[in-house]
């Protein structure tokens, strides 16, 4: 697992009630975290120092977030942005995440929510990419695309790979059947319904029973922790 | 009588047209006939008929020793003119005769009207009689004493009558009348054409479709009509953009404190370690989780009031609500409520993605939120005719039949329920703006023995 404590956090939040939470309960946790309201004060501390995560308010009085971060995106600049804005609507959303930010929570959350998204991201940038994942005695390697089950290597197939990094990277989330099915079993556009069962009865027989857990008609999931029931 | 008149005119524009048409027509053959009426009350034709006079004239001198005899002539006379002039003098009345000399009078038809009198020779006098109008014209015989009074009636409406007797007047007007209206009726459908097409492609249109009407190709006087309307169209939408920037103001102005208060008192949750402090505190939590989603339920609500002018989109419904249970699929699992889905694949309707997202949320949310602990959510969604049926059923304590139709209502809960599970009230009310928009419907019914059933109905596009 993870460690957050350490992480470098910039804050970009122009309330001074919401900023000064947010700092607080991250510093709490562990997390080095620097505050700005302005995206010129961004600016410089991006030029100073780097971040292993962005927190980034989209309306601040100097200007839009979201140039701040087709800035970033422009430059190659990998660093994971997690966008916290009062703008709920779909449209709005997909422009974030279109503009290339990570992740986009929508003000007010709730502080798990806000840490559990960072853990994500924190996964993401220098836990998985190009890494290892690991969970409930399963370590996934990436780049060689092998996969231990308590030390044992198993031999999956390439769909049952990828379902199983799917799921994996998006532990504690229920993945659609439709997300599964597009982008694992690629190929499989119609009546593929059967042929997720398939693959998926059969990574299971290799992954172990009780690891994957059904939401039936919808999806499956991967819980961080065994769920006691 | 003028209500109906009103009435017929307001309903339609052709009846309008026809009814004009037939109104200038008998006009035209009205003044024409009022003319001819006018003319005839000089008649001229029977009062100056000089030969007429000069005849029963001679007649009156030639037997004036035999007033018996003179008396028949006269009258054979009298009835051979009136003959000629078709006069049924039972149902009008037509010329009449005195003929006297200086002892007094030697004949006077039996229709002469009460009060006639004999004028200077050479006058026309008008008097009245029965309610009638009368002229007489006398003429002096050059030969004798003998003088000849002839009577006509001068009244207009006696003439047209007599005139309508004959026929000759009305009776075209009456065969024509087919032969006019039809050919205008047919004209007028014919150039009708063009607004029964503009009708037809408004019907076409979505209730909240605010885009301009297309003007090309429309004759010029719809052009002028459309113009207008685009001109309403577009203060319209000017008005709803307004509103909907209001709302995102209104929306930023409100989650940021709320975002802020949720964040501080959490973070001072992590530090209290008095248990006294921590359920005050979970107060303030719990509270502000109730203004949030007040806020955010409200805003939505007027957010698919606002949106509700924007383009549809083809949408894969089942996959929409696979995609809300995999996201509500945490909420659910907290409370330790199973979700299940089934139904049928690739069912397409056209609609607007954020609006079904809030009508699947608040539906679930609600399902998931009155099941008993281990309790069953379901949601099924069927193609059903012409379009797609999505029912989420669960097992919670349901809603009486009486209160099906008042819970849609805005910030109605059901009393039962009020007190032991927050919410807005709003959930419901959204849920049917939203299948509203989409020219659907929703539903309650039982589940079964125990539970809630919600039915929503929208049209497909396949």
């Amino acid at each position: 697992m993870l460690k957050m404590a350490g992480m470098k956090i910039l804050l970009i939040e122009d309330d001074m009630d919401l900023g000064n939470g947010i700092r607080i309960a991250l510093t709490d946790k562990g997390m080095d975290v620097t505050w700005v309201r302005q995206l010129a004060d961004a600016q410089s501390q991006l030029e100073q120092r780097g971040f292993d995560l962005l927190l980034l308010d989209l309306g601040l009085p100097d200007g839009d977030g979201m140039g701040l971060l087709a800035g970033l995106r422009r430059k190659r600049e990998g660093v994971p942005v997690l966008i916290l804005s009062a703008r709920d609507a779909l449209s709005e959303r997909l422009l974030g995440l279109d503009t290339g930010a990570d992740d986009y929570l929508v003000k007010p959350f709730e502080l798990a929510e806000l840490l559990s998204r960072v853990r994500a991201l924190a996964r993401r940038s220098y836990g998985f990419d190009g890494e290892t994942l690991e969970l409930r005695g399963i370590v996934l390697h990436a780049p060689t695309r092998r996969v231990t089950i308590n030390g044992r290597l198993a031999d999956l197939t390439g769909s049952e790979y990828e379902l199983l990094r799917i799921l994996m990277m998006r532990a504690d989330r229920v993945v659609t059947r439709r997300s599964l099915e597009e982008q694992a079993l690629p190929g499989a556009q119609a009546n593929a319904s059967n042929s997720l069962d398939v693959h998926m009865a059969n990574l299971r027989r290799k992954v172990g029973e009780g690891l994957i857990r059904t939401v039936r008609g919808v999806g499956y999931v991967i819980d961080q922790r065994e769920v006691g029931r | 009588m003028r209500k109906y008149w009103q009435r017929l005119v307001a309903q339609s524009v052709v009846a309008r047209l026809l009814m004009a048409q037939m109104f200038v027509l008998c006009l035209l053959w009205l003044l024409a006939l009022a003319y001819v009426v006018h003319d005839s009350t000089r008649d001229k034709v029977t009062l100056e008929l000089e030969p007429t006079y000069q005849a029963i004239i001679a007649v009156a001198e030639n037997e004036l020793a035999e007033p018996a005899k003179m008396r028949e002539s006269i009258r054979k006379v009298e009835l051979a003119l009136r003959d000629m002039a078709g006069v049924d003098m039972t149902a009008f009345p037509g010329p009449s005769f005195i003929v006297e000399n200086s002892q007094g009078i030697l004949y006077r038809s039996v229709e002469v009207p009460a009060g006639a009198r004999a004028g200077a020779p050479g006058e026309l006098p008008l008097f009245e009689s029965g309610g009638s109008m009368w002229r007489a014209r006398t003429v002096q015989s050059p030969h004798s004493e003998v003088r000849i009074t002839g009577i006509m009636p001068a009244d207009g409406v006696n003439i047209f009558l007599r005139l309508a007797s004959r026929g000759t007047l009305l009776l075209p007007l009456l065969i024509s009348f087919p032969f006019l209206i039809l050919p205008a009726w047919l004209s007028i459908r014919l150039a009708q054409g063009p607004w029964t097409k503009a009708m037809a492609d408004l019907a076409t249109r979505g209730p909240q479709d605010l885009r301009p009407l297309p003007v090309e190709g429309r004759p010029r006087e719809l052009v002028a009509m459309f113009n207008r309307i685009n001109a309403l169209l577009e203060r319209v939408r000017d008005s709803a953009e307004r509103e909907r920037a209001f709302i995102a103001d209104a929306a930023h102005e409100l989650r940021t404190p709320l975002a802020a208060m949720r964040v501080n008192v959490e973070a001072l949750q992590q530090q209290a370690s008095d248990p006294r402090q921590q359920q005050l505190l979970d107060g303030i939590v719990s509270g502000n989780a109730r203004a949030t989603r007040l806020v955010s339920q409200l805003l939505r609500l007027m957010r698919s009031d606002a949106t509700s002018g924007d383009e549809l989109e083809r949408i894969c419904f089942d996959g929409l609500v696979q995609e809300r249970m995999a996201a509500l699929a945490g909420i659910a699992d907290a409370k330790g409520v199973e979700l299940e889905m089934s139904g049928d694949d690739g069912l397409y309707l056209a609609g607007r993605r954020e609006g079904l997202v809030s009508l699947v949320d608040n539906l679930l949310d609600n399902a998931i939120k009155y099941s008993p602990e281990r309790g069953k959510v379901l949601a099924d969604v069927r193609r059903a005719d012409g379009g797609v049926v999505l029912r989420i059923s669960d097992q919670g304590p349901g809603i009486a039949p009486e209160l099906r139709e008042r819970v849609f209502d805005r910030f109605f809960r059901d009393p039962r329920q009020a007190q032991s599970h927050s919410g807005s009230g709003l959930g419901l009310a959204i849920a049917l703006a939203v299948a509203r928009q989409h020219g659907g419907s929703i539903a309650l019914d039982a589940a079964g023995s125990m539970g809630l059933c919600v039915t929503v109905c929208l049209p497909a596009n396949d």
